[in-house]
């Protein structure tokens, strides 16, 4: 399992590993993009391009903030 | 995917191709700030830069870098915060920039609408009035920074807008046929006035998801809320619609930025106003009285 969380929100949510499953793909199923989110991945700065790893912990920190 | 420099890359950049570590993402940054601000001047030798500091990512990457900057070059900085009045959301971003002022060594002045004007922005929201309360935040809030970035004796008045904020408003005022505001979002002014300070973008080049990736690698505290007041619908559809042709084009973004800077001089010169002093307060402005006082009359 993959474990998401959210910056801001007091939300987690888990979804199934999938082998050669990218960071992008677990941004798209939660409505973000490589555009519009910055993703660490057990802690650490990854690009989108990454491969996803069992039981890894994503943090989805959404790029638009302020105004 | 690793950087040229053989580590683990933290970045893809799809416009340029350019995947970047940490050390290699740090360096780019602070040479593209430099680059922007040697083409366009921005920046001289023993002038006082006001920050405007709202605790969000951008200013206070744009803070953070500009201090490494003037470590090396003759410049002093000042942090500037208007505090809206917005409960809840801008008293806790006040303590962010205070937090980062004392650990960079940066005077840090707050000013706020309730005390510099007489509402704070919750009063204003629930008043009947005409406009969104963004419109009226966003005049009360340049006013304020122009004017206490001049009596603090600072001649440039530096603000975080990045690449996005910049080809959205560029976007924005175009499609809307805004042509005034559309000869307003250069890099540079063509008419100067002793009493406006020069605003300038040294972030103009950096697309916002690279403030959050810098600041989160610098480890800059940095509040990520969100306004609650905030909710331009038509930005929020401008956005939306630069971030899907990013995504399938990605040098948009750089693109609609470049275009615009190429035409900007041979437009600003006729689209832009020379300004004259408000009737009312003197401060500058292209009508006969500002919009401040207008606003505050009608408050």
């Amino acid at each position: 399992m993959i474990t998401v969380k959210f910056l801001r929100e007091d939300k987690e949510e888990s979804i199934k590993y999938k082998e050669n499953f990218k960071i992008d793909d677990v941004l798209k199923i939660f409505g973000y993009s490589s555009e519009t989110a910055v993703v660490q991945r057990n802690g650490k700065i990854n690009t989108e391009e990454e491969t996803v790893k069992d039981n890894d912990e994503i943090l989805i920190i959404p790029v638009v903030s302020g105004g | 995917m690793y950087c040229k420099c053989g580590k683990k890359a933290i970045i893809f950049r799809r416009y340029s191709g350019e995947k970047l570590c940490e050390r290699c993402f740090n360096k780019s940054m602070i040479d593209r700030v430099k680059k922007v601000i040697r083409k366009y001047s921005l920046i001289e030798k023993n002038d006082r830069v006001c920050v405007a500091v709202s605790g969000g990512k951008d200013s206070l990457v744009l803070l953070h870098i500009l201090k490494k900057l003037s470590e090396k070059y003759p410049f002093d900085l000042i942090a500037l915060t208007i505090d809206e009045g917005i409960e809840g959301y801008r008293d806790k971003a006040i303590e962010t920039v205070k937090r980062n002022c004392e650990l960079l060594g940066i005077e840090s002045r707050v000013y706020s609408f309730k005390k510099e004007l007489g509402y704070p922005l919750d009063e204003i929201v629930k008043k009947d009035r005409e406009l969104s309360s963004c419109s009226y935040c966003g005049v009360f809030r340049r006013y304020l920074l122009n004017k206490k970035t001049r009596e603090l004796g600072c001649n440039k008045l530096a603000v975080g807008h990045n690449l996005d904020d910049e080809v959205q408003t560029i976007l924005m005022n175009f499609l809307r046929g805004d042509l005034s505001r559309f000869g307003r979002t250069g890099p540079y002014y063509i008419y100067l006035n002793e009493r406006f300070v020069p605003r300038i973008k040294p972030l103009r080049e950096i697309p916002e998801k690279e403030n959050v990736v810098y600041a989160l690698s610098n480890n800059i505290e940095v509040e990520f809320s969100t306004c609650p007041y905030s909710g331009e619908a038509y930005r929020n559809n401008i956005r939306e619609f630069l971030n899907k042709m990013e995504l399938e084009q990605p040098t948009t973004k750089y693109s609609l930025l470049r275009s615009y800077d190429k035409i900007y001089s041979l437009l600003a010169k006729s689209l832009a106003k020379k300004l004259k002093y408000c009737e009312k307060c003197g401060e500058p402005t292209i009508g006969n009285v500002c919009k401040t006082c207008e606003f505050l009359e009608e408050l």
